[in-house]
């Protein structure tokens, strides 16, 4: 056994623990100063009251913010919300099915390219690709005067400003999101199922409804989530193409602050928003995961 | 199998294709439309151009936005790297806490942040202005770079730090030295995409601008409600090509170094011994 | 080149009751050990023996949750790995993919700030020593896995450390690179004189290159000693089972003679008399292991047994039968090849024996 000639260095355990906890720093601080705390005071304030004179707030803890949501008219917007985000996602399904299918159908070089042409048009400017629209949707737009020359609108009817013009915007933006989800799970379904299939005897219909389909299902939710949760807190959307006349929760919610100024009834509005795509997501997540391990 | 009709669905995607990119394509038209009512082509002309940047307004918010872009891009990197290299050695549920915090900035609808945001910044009476609307831009940004931050880092084994400080070094020289270098190609990537998030965003910028800072896009949402229309075509292709090249690049990053730095720090067994 | 050894006593590295806990696992349990200055040491066992893990403590790479780590006599267990005098080389080499060769192996020179001048002439002179002079300006990815293993090498070695550790460096290696490397590998030792400590999992490379091994199981030291009295003085049958084939005949020891031998109860092989683990007293249930080489089939004396021939594999250098030995149980016998007229041995009844100093007990 050898004694040491030098006294040994003390263990620098805590030292090294500091040094690495050090490092969420950064992130932990401004995550909490300019993340949590606003939404946590956000669901402070809508348990508040405004004072219509003096522009005042009392924190009591009352729901009435609550309360008002039940009015018509909320619930209408939140309602018209609801069916144009629902209606983007079920466009963009449609619409991308067949995009995706032909896209996992190609190979290579041809693949690559129109992976990046469905990207491309969601990496040009937002607030352009929506302007977009006002022009082609406006009264003497290009897309209005096909529309009327194909009798699909009647020759009076406006397009812009309604929320056909809107959801029409809301499924232009977000479809790539949603191509791109069903590509990889159409990509990740093992061609040898769907030859099994038919070799089993499914005709080709058949082999989609009861292979291809089920088997792309995370796919679809995942672009589900993508397209529909995002949408039904869209704001610029309804506000280029929507006018002031279609306006969805996002919007009505931006009113509140920056127009009305009633902070209370505002947070209640976001809170209720915030709430529910929470509690879709995690009930969605579970679904979703167990889905993956099937395929 | 050749057919000699397209599919039905190749045709459906290829009618789609025109649908994603005739709007844009409209708008990059019409920006050198010389008919100002813009109801038929009335011969190419760049006046539209000329005017936007001869425009105080226009040229003052582009800086506005590239200035906030860029601020919002480097903390957005410095809370990215350094959150990524923590949640590497962290526990499993302080791990589970920071994907959770990533996610849910990235998944709450932007409206409800940039509005509690906007709100707490009304209750302490800060003016609004750059540094807000930074501040709101960083809270998306960095969990995006903390996503592409992870990604590289889950493929980066800690082998070669270890071998780094093996040879002497102390752990700042091996982060300076062989963790940085090696993250390198996802920082890139990050640091491009948040430049092209921050340029592009609108409604944090909207709500968190106040009456002292407009962002590019800001600006033309104000005119698009105007009805102010040939120039707006023109800064509108502008924002397009800065913000289009900007994720071309990214792409060109990404596809170029690859996981090609890190597959030699793996075993990779040769057949036979090349003459030395 | 000669290490330092501060000391003098010849003692590169020690470990005193070295332990390390992973919540309720424990991977190394109290080892003992010292390792001679300039030998080449092997770790060898099974995987998850906790072998790595002793030789990372010993590097730095993990901190001991018991015991002491000691490097010429200088108590290092809580010393940095960036601050010892030690050096790993690692099983996948670890060599930085954003350097060229040259870097790479300057890399722990530019952290002790050594001038240009003498940094270049050392890189130069241990690139030619591991023979890849010319190739400083390639790039990792460029080299052969042999190519790589010699740069993580030289990497090393170029900081002349006082130990070098080297973790599995030939796993990433086909056969017949293996066994160059493994020239290589003890000639470099040789001829610089530091002290190798070697883990690997394979008995053989071990013993080719070693001056002395340790064998591990669980995170216990099993044996210490070099390659000859491990291989035909094994302490248990784990140890002789990983070091090479055996036969193994149960056996009850009845007295420990005044020679140190023991007196043994074979059954159907009658009594013997044998060398054997220190551990066994009388009384024991023991097992006699007998190598297969150790057998002859000519029946020229000692003891023996007779089996019937149920296989006969011609591997070249050696023919080896498998014999159907009844109560014995199957038993296997490596003989050197004979010319192509024939075997000895058919495939019948045949008697094989072995000389009582050729066989070893262990507990059972």
């Amino acid at each position: 056994m050898a004694s040491s000639a030098v006294t040994p260095p003390r263990r620098p355990h805590r030292w090294r623990r500091v040094g690495r906890g050090a490092l969420i720093l950064p992130g932990l601080l401004w995550t909490l100063a300019f993340f949590v705390a606003p939404l946590a005071l956000m669901v402070v304030y809508s348990f508040g009251q405004i004072d219509i004179i003096t522009f005042k707030t009392t924190f009591g803890w009352t729901l009435e913010n609550y309360r008002q949501l039940n009015n018509d008219i909320y619930i209408h917007t939140i309602i018209r919300s609801l069916e144009m985000s629902a209606g983007a996602t079920i466009g963009c399904l449609l619409v991308g099915c067949p995009v995706a299918y032909t896209i996992a159908r190609s190979r290579g070089r041809v693949q690559t390219l129109l992976l990046l042409g469905v990207m491309v048009p969601f990496w040009t400017s937002f607030v352009v690709r929506t302007y977009a629209w006002v022009n082609l949707l406006s009264n003497d737009g290009l897309v209005t005067r096909a529309l009327h020359a194909l009798r699909l609108e009647s020759e009076s009817a406006q397009i812009i400003y309604t929320p056909m013009a809107v959801t029409i915007g809301l499924i232009y933006t977000y479809l790539p999101l949603m191509i791109l989800p069903l590509y990889v799970a159409l990509e990740r379904i093992d061609t040898q199922l769907v030859q099994a299939a038919s070799d089993l005897g499914a005709s080709r219909f058949g082999v989609f409804r009861r292979v291809v389909f089920p088997l792309s299902m995370p796919g679809v939710i995942v672009g589900c989530i993508l397209v529909g949760v995002p949408a039904t807190g869209e704001y610029v959307i309804p506000a280029i193409l929507g006018g002031d006349k279609t306006l969805m929760y996002g919007n009505v919610v931006a009113n509140q602050f920056l127009r009305v100024g009633d902070y209370p009834f505002g947070s209640a509005l976001a809170v209720t928003l915030m709430s529910l795509v929470t509690v879709f997501l995690v009930a969605t997540r579970s679904r979703l995961a167990r889905m993956e391990e099937i395929t | 199998m050749r057919r000699s009709l397209p599919s039905p669905t190749a045709v459906f995607t290829g009618l789609v294709f025109v649908f994603l990119y005739l709007p844009i394509a409209i708008v990059v038209l019409n920006s050198f439309n010389a008919d100002s009512a813009l109801i038929g082509w009335g011969g190419f002309t760049g006046k539209w151009y000329s005017h936007a940047l001869s425009d105080q307004r226009v040229r003052g918010d582009f800086v506005t936005s590239v200035e906030v872009a860029l601020l919002a891009t480097g903390i957005s990197l410095v809370i990215a790297v350094s959150a990524g290299l923590w949640g590497r050695r962290a526990g499993p549920r302080a791990r589970r806490l920071l994907d959770a915090s990533t996610y849910m900035r990235i998944v709450l609808p932007e409206v409800v942040t940039a509005l509690a945001l906007f709100l707490i910044l009304r209750r302490y009476d800060v003016t609004l202005g750059v540094p807000t609307i930074v501040a709101g831009h960083v809270v998306f940004n960095s969990a995006y770079a903390t996503l592409i931050i992870q990604a590289r880092l889950a493929t980066m084994t800690e082998v070669l730090e270890e071998a780094a400080a093996d040879l002497g070094a102390p752990p700042r020289r091996v982060f300076r030295r062989v963790t940085l270098p090696l993250l390198m190609p996802a920082v890139i990537v990050a640091a491009l995409l948040t430049l092209s998030f921050s340029f592009d965003d609108l409604v944090t910028s909207l709500f968190l601008g106040g009456t002292n800072a407009e962002t590019l896009p800001v600006l033309l949402l104000g005119l698009i409600r105007l009805h102010v229309t040939p120039e707006v075509n023109a800064i509108a292709s502008g924002v397009t090509t800065i913000t289009l090249v900007t994720f071309a690049l990214s792409a060109v990053v990404i596809s170029l170094r690859g996981a090609a730095g890190v597959r030699t720090a793996r075993i990779e067994p040769l057949m036979a011994e090349e003459p030395a | 080149m000669n290490t330092p050894d501060p000391r003098g006593d010849g003692i590169a590295v020690t470990l005193e009751a070295l332990e390390r806990r992973f919540g309720d696992f424990v991977a190394v349990k109290g080892i003992h050990l010292e390792i001679q200055d300039g030998e080449f040491f092997s770790l060898i066992g099974p995987s998850g023996c906790g072998k790595t893990t002793t030789l990372r403590m010993i590097g730095g790479l993990e901190v001991p949750s018991s015991g002491r780590v000691l490097v010429h006599g200088r108590d290092m267990t809580w010393v940095p790995a960036h601050r010892r005098p030690v050096n790993t080389v690692f099983q996948q080499f670890a060599l930085f993919p954003h350097l060229d060769v040259f870097e790479n192996v300057a890399f722990g020179l530019r952290e002790r700030r050594v001038p240009k001048q003498q940094l270049r002439e050392r890189v130069a002179g241990m690139l030619e020593q591991v023979e890849l002079s010319g190739r400083e300006r390639a790039r990792p990815r460029e080299l052969s896995g042999g190519q790589q293993q010699r740069v993580a090498l030289a990497r090393s070695l170029v900081l002349e450390p006082e130990v070098l550790l080297l973790d599995e460096p030939l796993g990433a290696l086909d056969l017949k690179l293996r066994r160059q490397m493994q020239a290589v590998l003890k000639r470099l030792q040789r001829d610089i004189g530091i002290t190798f400590v070697y883990v690997t999992h394979d008995q053989e490379e071990a013993f080719s290159m070693s001056d002395r091994v340790g064998i591990m199981k669980a995170g216990v030291l099993e044996q210490l000693g070099n390659p000859r009295q491990v291989y035909h003085r094994p302490r248990t049958l784990f140890v002789a089972d990983f070091v090479g084939a055996s036969n193994r005949f149960p056996a009850s020891v009845l007295e420990r003679l005044p020679n140190g031998r023991l007196r043994a109860d074979m059954g159907p092989l009658g009594v013997v008399e044998a060398g054997g683990s220190a551990e066994l007293q009388p009384g024991s249930s023991a097992l006699a292991i007998v190598r297969p080489e150790s057998m002859s089939p000519d029946g020229a004396g000692g003891i023996g047994l007779s089996g019937r021939v149920i296989d006969i594999a011609y591997l070249g250098a050696q023919v080896q039968y498998t014999l159907d030995a009844g109560e014995l149980g199957r038993v296997i016998a490596l003989v050197a090849g004979e010319d192509d007229a024939g075997d000895t041995v058919a495939a019948r009844e045949h008697r094989f024996t072995w000389p009582a100093e050729r066989m070893w007990l262990v507990p059972a």
